[in-house]
């Protein structure tokens, strides 16, 4: 787990970070978001000591960071950016190596474990001998998340690591680290001002602005009243439907949903089925304006999902 | 117009002008007097079969020139590797030619080549240029100028005299100039790169080196010459130790100094901008990864910025090969001594004696370099690698 506690960082008359307080249980994402030059950067790299605090203290898994020398506690931490930074002249190999390779790991346990987190990752075998020139920004990024995982830290900082591809790449990026995710259970700060992107990864959002944290809960709690009046206009008006996109049809408990009665989906409609998303489902309403739809939960058996289901859904979350 | 019409008309103007307007080469008596010049209607006088091929060559070397577009003709595409031999047979008959009516000691008697002769080869180099595999074609032409007058086959030519009365001290000084040029630039390397490093880690002090290594740069080396031997004189007198090193305000310590001064500059410079050129991001992701600046430097920073690097010591290299040249002026040897002597006798021969060596080590040390260079480039990664090298 990490722990800051009042945090202080000012470059010159500038100041970075003004008394952050954060902590981030093992194995939960903790997304930090906000406008650039809000010190949401600042703050992910003081845990790394690639900036160092001015005051107040950082732990991670309960050891305080200044006691370690910062290469040693680097190479403890998963790192990944923007712009991924992989090595030109090594292969993907060698750059997924690179931190095993500090911690003089046996070469024969580094090339297990180098297959292992490529297959993972959904990056083909035959890749471990190319050159990042050779790679697509997807398969550059997957490599940098894989890079980042080599040595299996127990954290992870991830700065806008998904910033830089296409919006279609991003997303399967976005997936592909949740299923990682969900399997390795790792303590990860996750740096964004994608509010969507957020919604999706996080545990828990961390909105910051001008060095301070405003506001930090579970995706839901922003869907419901919110004060802090800058929270509010920066996760904007539509929030509630973005957040739709972090829950599927399974969510909402369907066994407590009545059996659909009514026509059956005409044929070459779309069929929503359990892993559908409730944003697809209200789309699919909206589509053709209707107030239920059918969703499958197995084969032949459909429930009916209402408007109504969707937004109690949100409203439970909301409480959380 | 296409650039190998350009350059094959450029070249064949300047040859005609060489031939008919320039002496080719000028036959002195004994080394001191003044020479009889020699055109090319004195060569061919008396001549015919070689008035015909000579003309003949020309008229060819006319219509390949002036022709519009590319011909499938072999005998016109031979033009170019026929001209190969020319300044090479030009040597030949330069050698065997005599001014009429004249009683000569042939012991002391020479032909000097003259600036036609050295028009009519420019020309040539520049025709050559523009024609397919111009590299080979120019080498060619120089490689057989150098056989004739190597293997002593234009025994009456001026430069060959020349070389026959210093051979000894010829090969000495051409080891001292080697030796000269790249061991400055050898010495140059450590502190130059580690320069190149301390700019790009600090951008206050980078200012004061880039400017100070500059100054060596633009300094005349003439002066900086001259400037240098005012301290060393005054060490070596007052501390033995410096004299005992055989450490003077003239000769080879000085000029390996001023040379080493010199090429810092490039050495610096490449250095400084191929650190900077890594992207931010993989040298941050390095730190981040927990690699120390050792480590950084080694494994990154350093591998990344070799291409460009080498190619600053390229730089130096070919710069101090010409520079050398001035080390013969304070008695640090070099070809710059037969340059210099030749300057002071009035013996254009052996000028030019010195100075073809200089040149040719400079073109020769360029290709070389170039060609590691390219290697390394790829090596490094920079340029995309065809080698697929997957299973």
């Amino acid at each position: 787990m990490i722990r800051l506690t009042q945090v202080f960082k000012a470059y010159g008359a500038q100041e970075a970070l003004k008394g952050v307080d954060l902590e981030v249980p093992e194995g939960e994402c903790a997304v930090l978001i906000g406008p650039s030059g809000c010190g949401k950067s600042t703050l992910l790299k003081t845990i790394n000591r690639m900036v160092g605090i001015d005051s107040g203290r950082i732990e991670v898994n309960e050891q305080d960071i200044a006691g370690y020398q910062p290469e040693l506690l680097r190479r403890q931490i998963g790192y990944c950016i923007q712009g991924v930074g992989l090595f030109p002249h090594f292969t993907v190999q060698d750059n997924i190596a690179v931190v095993p390779r500090l911690l003089k790991w046996p070469e024969s346990q580094i090339e297990v474990r180098v297959k292992a987190l490529m297959e993972m990752s959904g990056l083909p075998d035959a890749y471990r001998f190319k050159k990042p020139k050779e790679l697509s920004g997807g398969e550059a990024q997957r490599v940098g998340v894989c890079r980042a995982l080599a040595a299996d830290p127990p954290v992870l900082l991830m700065d806008e690591p998904f910033g830089a591809v296409d919006p279609l790449t991003r997303e399967r990026l976005q997936l592909a680290f949740m299923e990682i995710q969900r399997a390795l259970k790792k303590t990860v700060v996750f740096v964004t001002h994608d509010v969507e992107e957020a919604i999706l990864l996080a545990d828990r959002v961390v909105v910051m602005n001008q060095g301070q944290i405003l506001d930090a809960g579970a995706p839901g709690k922003f869907a419901g009243e919110v004060e802090e009046p800058f929270v509010k206009s920066f996760l904007g008006s539509e929030y509630p439907l973005k957040l739709l996109r972090r829950y599927s049809a399974k969510d909402i408990g369907l066994a407590l949903l009545p059996a659909w009665r009514g026509a059956m989906p005409e044929s070459g409609r779309r069929l929503l089925r359990m892993d559908s998303s409730l944003k697809e489902i209200l789309s699919e309403m909206m589509r053709h304006g209707l107030q239920e739809v059918p969703v499958e939960v197995e084969v032949d058996r459909y429930v009916r999902v209402s408007y109504e289901d969707l937004a109690g859904h949100l409203k439970e979350v909301s409480k959380l | 117009m296409k650039e190998t019409f350009l350059k094959a008309r450029v070249g064949l103007t300047l040859g005609v002008l060489g031939i008919v307007f320039l002496p080719l080469g000028t036959f002195r008596p004994n080394r001191v007097v003044r020479g009889i010049p020699l055109d090319g209607e004195a060569l061919l006088e008396g001549r015919i079969l070689l008035a015909l091929a000579a003309t003949g060559l020309v008229t060819a070397a006319v219509i390949y020139a002036l022709r519009e577009r590319e011909g499938k003709l072999f005998l016109l595409n031979g033009v170019p590797w026929m001209l190969s031999f020319v300044p090479g047979l030009l040597m030949l008959i330069l050698s065997s030619a005599r001014p009429v009516g004249g009683n000569f000691d042939l012991e002391v008697a020479r032909m000097s080549l003259s600036s036609g002769y050295w028009l009519v080869f420019a020309g040539i180099l520049m025709l050559q240029s523009g024609a397919p595999r111009g590299g080979v074609l120019m080498s060619l032409t120089v490689l057989i100028s150098l056989a004739v007058l190597g293997f002593g086959l234009a025994p009456h030519l001026a430069l060959y005299k020349e070389f026959m009365n210093i051979e000894v001290a010829f090969y000495a000084e051409l080891r001292r100039h080697l030796t000269l040029s790249l061991a400055s630039v050898v010495v140059a390397l450590l502190p130059g790169i580690l320069l190149g490093y301390i700019c790009h880690r600090h951008q206050r002090l980078r200012e004061w080196i880039l400017g100070t290594v500059n100054l060596f740069q633009v300094a005349p080396t003439l002066s900086l010459l001259g400037l240098i031997m005012i301290p060393l004189t005054f060490l070596s007198r007052n501390i033995p130790l410096v004299a005992e090193l055989g450490i003077r305000g003239v000769g080879f310590a000085p000029a390996f100094i001023i040379l080493t001064l010199y090429c810092l500059l490039p050495i610096t410079a490449n250095a400084f901008s191929g650190f900077d050129q890594v992207e931010t991001a993989v040298v941050d992701s390095a730190l981040a990864m927990g690699m120390t600046r050792r480590q950084i430097f080694r494994q990154v920073l350093f591998p990344l910025a070799l291409p460009v690097i080498f190619s600053g010591i390229r730089t130096a290299v070919t710069q101090n090969v010409g520079n050398t040249i001035l080390a013969g002026l304070i008695g640090g040897g070099g070809m710059g001594a037969l340059i210099f002597l030749g300057l002071s006798q009035s013996a254009t021969d052996l000028v030019i004696l010195g100075t073809i060596p200089v040149v040719l080590m400079a073109l020769i040390l360029d290709a070389v370099f170039k060609l590691v260079e390219e290697r390394m480039t790829q090596r490094a990664g920079v340029t995309h690698d065809t080698l697929d090298a997957g299973i």
